[in-house]
């Protein structure tokens, strides 16, 4: 299936429309599950943007994510009313001041979309024939990259840590 | 240029949940809204038209790969974020669970009470 502009728009859509949905839904439960539909699309868009290997891990840590925001949720499911409109006006403000900037100045920013100019990569794109491994994402993550993914292990270890830390249910023994 | 805005439109969702929510659940919904918002403008930046996934199989030869491929940089460098923000949000909400067993309650402004 090719890709073109406005499947691309539609999709993203529907994921800014979960989004929204999630930020303003009054009931926990509608709001964490229409976050789990926003990260369902954004892998769809990834499998249809090129990107298969991002497209499988987006599925599995989204899966992961509800069930540990439900599992949180399931002790409270009141309704939540509070937001503060100040805040909200103040990210409106910023807001129509990035698009004011992109307006004028996005061509300088950013490259048309569809149109990159690829240095590194086509270096790590002929890896194929260089390591002999056919997915140059795996070549990337493994071998030109291998530094970013020990920090990148460091970092899980030291969250899964905290997470055990906070959820341990025995405390010290000697008390 | 207009998916760049659509990108943005999300982050600023995100960042709307985060800043102007009162409650412990929505600024953790909302952080991981701009965890999406940031990976997919990394993937768009690498994508090109008519691009192939950066896999190379024995029937594509080396040269139309390279030159069709999309970008694999940014791919990696996703690939490592959404792992690390799954193990953001497990962390957030084992703080939440540990701040709800205290104050029996998700909304921050209760929670702002000291106790104990």
């Amino acid at each position: 299936m090719t890709l073109n502009l406005p499947l691309l728009v539609v999709l993203m859509l529907l994921m800014t429309g979960g989004c929204v949905i999630s930020i303003t839904a009054r009931s926990l439960t509608s709001s964490v599950v229409s976050m789990g539909t926003a990260g369902l699309i954004l892998s769809i868009l990834f499998l249809l943007l090129g990107a298969p290997d991002i497209a499988i891990v987006q599925v599995f840590v989204e899966i992961v994510a509800l069930i540990v925001l439900l599992s949180t949720i399931r002790r409270e499911t009141r309704a939540d009313m509070s937001s503060s409109g100040l805040y909200g006006v103040l990210t409106l403000l910023i807001f129509a001041l990035f698009l004011f900037v992109f307006m004028f100045h996005g061509n300088e920013i950013v490259r048309p979309f569809g149109q990159p100019v690829i240095t590194m990569g086509a270096k790590y794109l002929a890896s194929p024939a260089l390591l002999n491994a056919p997915n140059a994402v795996t070549a990337t993550v493994l071998d030109f990259r291998g530094y970013d993914t020990l920090g990148e292990a460091t970092i899980i270890f030291t969250a899964i840590a905290g997470v055990i830390v906070l959820l341990r249910i025995k405390g010290r023994k000697d008390e | 240029m207009i998916v760049y805005i659509l990108v943005a439109l999300m982050f600023f969702t995100g960042l709307y949940g985060i800043i102007a929510k009162k409650n412990i659940i929505k600024i953790i919904v909302g952080i991981n809204i701009v965890g999406y918002a940031s990976n997919l403008l990394f993937i768009l930046l690498g994508y090109k038209w008519e691009g192939i996934a950066p896999i190379l199989t024995e029937d594509i030869p080396i040269n139309y790969f390279v030159e069709k491929a999309v970008d694999p940089l940014p791919q990696a460098l996703v690939l490592t974020s959404i792992v690390i923000d799954l193990a953001f949000v497990a962390f957030l909400a084992a703080l939440a669970i540990r701040l709800f067993e205290r104050y029996g309650t998700f909304d921050m402004d209760k929670i702002r009470r000291l106790k104990g």
